[in-house]
């Protein structure tokens, strides 16, 4: 909020603001002035500096348009000039991948630690890096995007303190690659990457307030608020697996009771049904345990739609794979729970699990969209 | 993200300044230059037209250190005026307030059995007479807080429980028929948070919740320094989460409220106090599980408790503090200082001047 804005300010604002227009829709210049409320003399000064560096390019209708009158040129993203570089860490090993501005992958990896230090791995990193700079234009790549698990200080870019994740505590991530590679390194934590991911790529292309919801062995949750990542300052926060749903309810190893992801994490769900994972009570089509499962996390998505008052819940990780039964079952119950009189949309995952793509969409965030 | 011209920007920046000034007086103008990223000369320009209208004025050093003698910059106060009006359940509060937070001229009327018709009839009356008693010249806006939820963005009051008839209410339409200044609308959290945030102990804070316990429970969200609004204005309704899976349907639809077992009485503020330590105990046990949950998802450095429970303030932040702690996720790495409002009961009252402040363009 302390920031004035100078003139600088305002092209990278009103720049970032068209490429997140076109991105949704088509426009014409016409209709990006009348959007952004501008003068059509300064939509085209931003568009034609654009259009030289070659980031946008300009498009006739097609002949399936409708409209009255002729057939409008519409701008549009030239998804192949620019590059970044997304790095996904999980806690088995990383996801590194180059894309374009489309999300289009020219190189998708995957990698296992190269040992029990996190220095000797950010090194690997580097060196992965190294071979993409090689691929495109240096001019073409401004950063790179690093997914971790939270919680982290996206601002130092420093992995803070994730459980079962000792080897990168305290790790300044950002520093360290940068000082490496030389190109700028963003922090996020994968929650959120995998909520851009959705915004870019996914299910959530032209929306504004949603939220991401994983559901894996724990559960996490990541917010986009007004079109950008909800942040809080200190790098903790959007812990919806640690929200209490049950005040008398099993204790939980964050030192709170009847935390959410106590009943609805997938070992807890699958605990004494003899099912070995979440597919297999979907293969199985065991109704009674899916309606559990919908009504546990119910119980959490109701109390984050009353916080943050979003219109769309994502629901990601293994409770995503294979059919989108719990999503009908979760969007009933929770439309008929929330405060909100607008109608929420519960779905499943739509651009993937590809950490390496969430991390890009950090990078895609900062430098771009 | 909205786009950007240069009047904008220019609006932008007024605004920034003299929020700045009220938050961090006395302030040097090189200290604002700092502050906001801006050139020397953009803030000296800014801040000359500002005393030029009268909103800010300069202050002298009050420092003993040698050399050139600092000047610093504070907000004149009764410079401008609000119109605020307080919509609370059963009164109506009427007052005008500077832009340094003053109240002045504070009245109320009781509610009971309102339409929206008589409702409209009753705040439009309330606005004349503050309006009759400040100078006409120098009204800037009339801010309006009230009990949710709210659509802020049109202006209407949607459906508050136990508000009598009154539902789906353009107030500030309704305003507007009559007077020419501009309007705001928000819940009483929201503008209790932004009291806090303008006028409080949240001035410095980046990241803090307002938590307001009365006969309900709700609660506003300063996030990055700024009110938290989310996709239609329906947020920070911790009263209508779950703490118990398995307990009782409440009005709302949903299961288990905290609203249900944490709510204190209407008539609170009027027990004895034996009697509202027995409740206090009661709801802090409750009111610590909803606390958690803001404080897991929204990671706030302080809440600030207020509503009725402010009159109770310190012991009950003294409870929760105790509650909460080693209870919420990383209560090793960070604090959450849980602390009464400064403004005890009057939040929702302050607030209607920090909506003002918050929203309006209109400087000078
Ligand atoms: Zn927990
Ligand atoms: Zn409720």
């Amino acid at each position: 909020m302390a920031h004035g804005t100078n003139a600088e300010m305002m092209k990278t604002n009103n720049k970032k603001l068209i490429l997140n227009l076109i991105r949704q829709d088509n426009y014409s210049r016409v209709d990006l002035a009348r959007e952004m409320k501008l003068t059509k003399a300064t939509l085209s000064i931003l568009t034609e500096e654009m259009l030289r560096e070659g980031l946008i390019f300009e498009e006739a209708a097609g002949e399936d348009y409708s409209g009255v009158g002729r057939r409008p040129i519409y701008i549009r993203l030239r998804e192949k000039a620019r590059y970044v570089i997304g790095i996904g860490l999980t806690r088995s090993g990383y996801h590194t991948g180059l894309f374009d501005l489309g999300g289009n992958a020219v190189r998708i990896e995957r990698h296992k630690y190269c040992s029990d230090n996190a220095d000797d791995n950010i090194k690997a990193m580097a060196e992965i890096v190294e071979r993409y700079k090689k691929i495109v234009p240096l001019e073409a790549l401004p950063g790179i995007g690093v997914a971790v698990p939270g919680p982290l200080d996206y601002k130092t870019g420093t992995i803070l303190n994730p459980p079962n994740f000792e080897v990168w505590h305290n790790c300044e991530l950002s520093k360290k690659l940068s000082a490496l590679c030389g190109l700028p390194v963003r922090l996020e934590n994968i929650a959120n990457a995998m909520a851009v991911a959705e915004q870019y790529f996914g299910c959530c292309r032209r929306e504004k307030d949603f939220a991401y919801v994983a559901v894996d062995e724990g559960i996490g949750s990541g917010i986009v608020t007004n079109g950008r990542i909800y942040r809080s300052q200190r790098g903790y926060g959007n812990e919806l697996g640690h929200i209490s749903i049950d005040i008398n309810g099993k204790e939980c190893s964050c030192g709170n009771h009847g935390c959410l992801e106590r009943y609805a994490a997938i070992p807890e769900i699958l605990k004494g049904t003899g099912y070995e994972s979440w597919k297999a009570v979907l293969d199985d089509n065991n109704e009674s345990i899916i309606r559990k499962e919908a009504e546990y996390l119910s119980c959490g998505i109701v109390s984050l739609l009353n916080l943050f008052d979003l219109g769309t819940i994502v629901l990601g990780g293994s409770i995503s794979e294979g059919g989108g039964k719990i999503a009908e079952i979760i969007a009933k119950t929770v439309n008929g729970r929330a405060i909100s009189r607008h109608a929420v949309r519960v779905v499943m995952s739509e651009a993937g699990h590809e950490r390496a793509l969430a991390a890009a969409s950090i990078a895609l965030s900062e430098f771009f969209f | 993200m909205k786009a950007q011209n240069q009047p904008i920007a220019k609006e932008n920046n007024r605004r920034l300044v003299v929020k700045l000034i009220l938050m961090h007086s006395p302030i040097s103008r090189m200290e604002l230059a700092g502050l906001t990223g801006l050139s020397k000369m953009t803030i000296t320009n800014i801040v000359s037209e500002l005393i030029k209208n009268e909103i800010v004025e300069e202050t002298g050093s009050t420092g003993s250190g040698v050399g050139r003698k600092k000047i610093y910059l504070k907000i004149k106060q009764n410079s401008r005026f609000f119109i605020g009006l307080y919509i609370a359940r059963k009164q109506l509060f009427s007052f005008a307030a500077d832009l340094c937070g003053n109240i002045f001229c504070e009245k109320h009327i009781s509610l009971c059995n309102e339409t929206n018709d008589s409702l409209t009839r009753k705040v439009l009356d309330a606005v004349e007479n503050v309006e009759k008693r400040v100078d006409v010249q120098k009204i800037m806006g009339i801010g309006v807080t009230c009990i949710g939820p709210l659509d802020s963005e049109k202006g209407i009051i949607l459906s508050p429980p136990d508000f009598y008839d009154v539902h789906d209410l353009p107030l500030v339409k309704e305003i507007q028929k009559r007077y020419a200044y501009p309007v705001v609308l928000r819940n009483d959290m929201d503008a209790s948070a932004l009291a806090e945030k303008y006028y409080g102990a949240g001035r410095t804070l980046n990241n803090f919740i307002y938590l307001g316990i009365s006969d309900g429970i709700g609660a506003g969200v300063i996030s990055n320094g700024l009110l938290y609004k989310g996709n239609k204005g329906f947020s920070g309704e911790i009263g209508h989460t779950c703490i118990d899976i398995n307990g009782r349907r409440c009005s709302c639809g949903n299961t288990g409220c905290l609203e249900l077992y944490a709510a204190l009485p209407a008539d609170y503020v009027s027990l004895e106090y034996k009697e509202r330590a027995l409740l206090l105990d009661k709801s802090c046990k409750y009111l610590a599980a909803g606390l958690i949950t803001l404080i897991n998802l929204f990671d706030p450095s302080a809440v600030f408790i207020g509503h009725k429970l402010a009159v109770d303030g310190e012991l009950a932040a003294e409870l929760l503090q105790k509650e909460i702690n080693g209870r919420y996720l990383a209560s090793e790495q960070r604090r959450v200082e849980i602390k009464p409002t400064v403004f005890s009961e009057k939040s929702p009252m302050v607030g209607a001047a920090a909506i003002c402040m918050d929203e309006f363009r209109a400087y000078p």
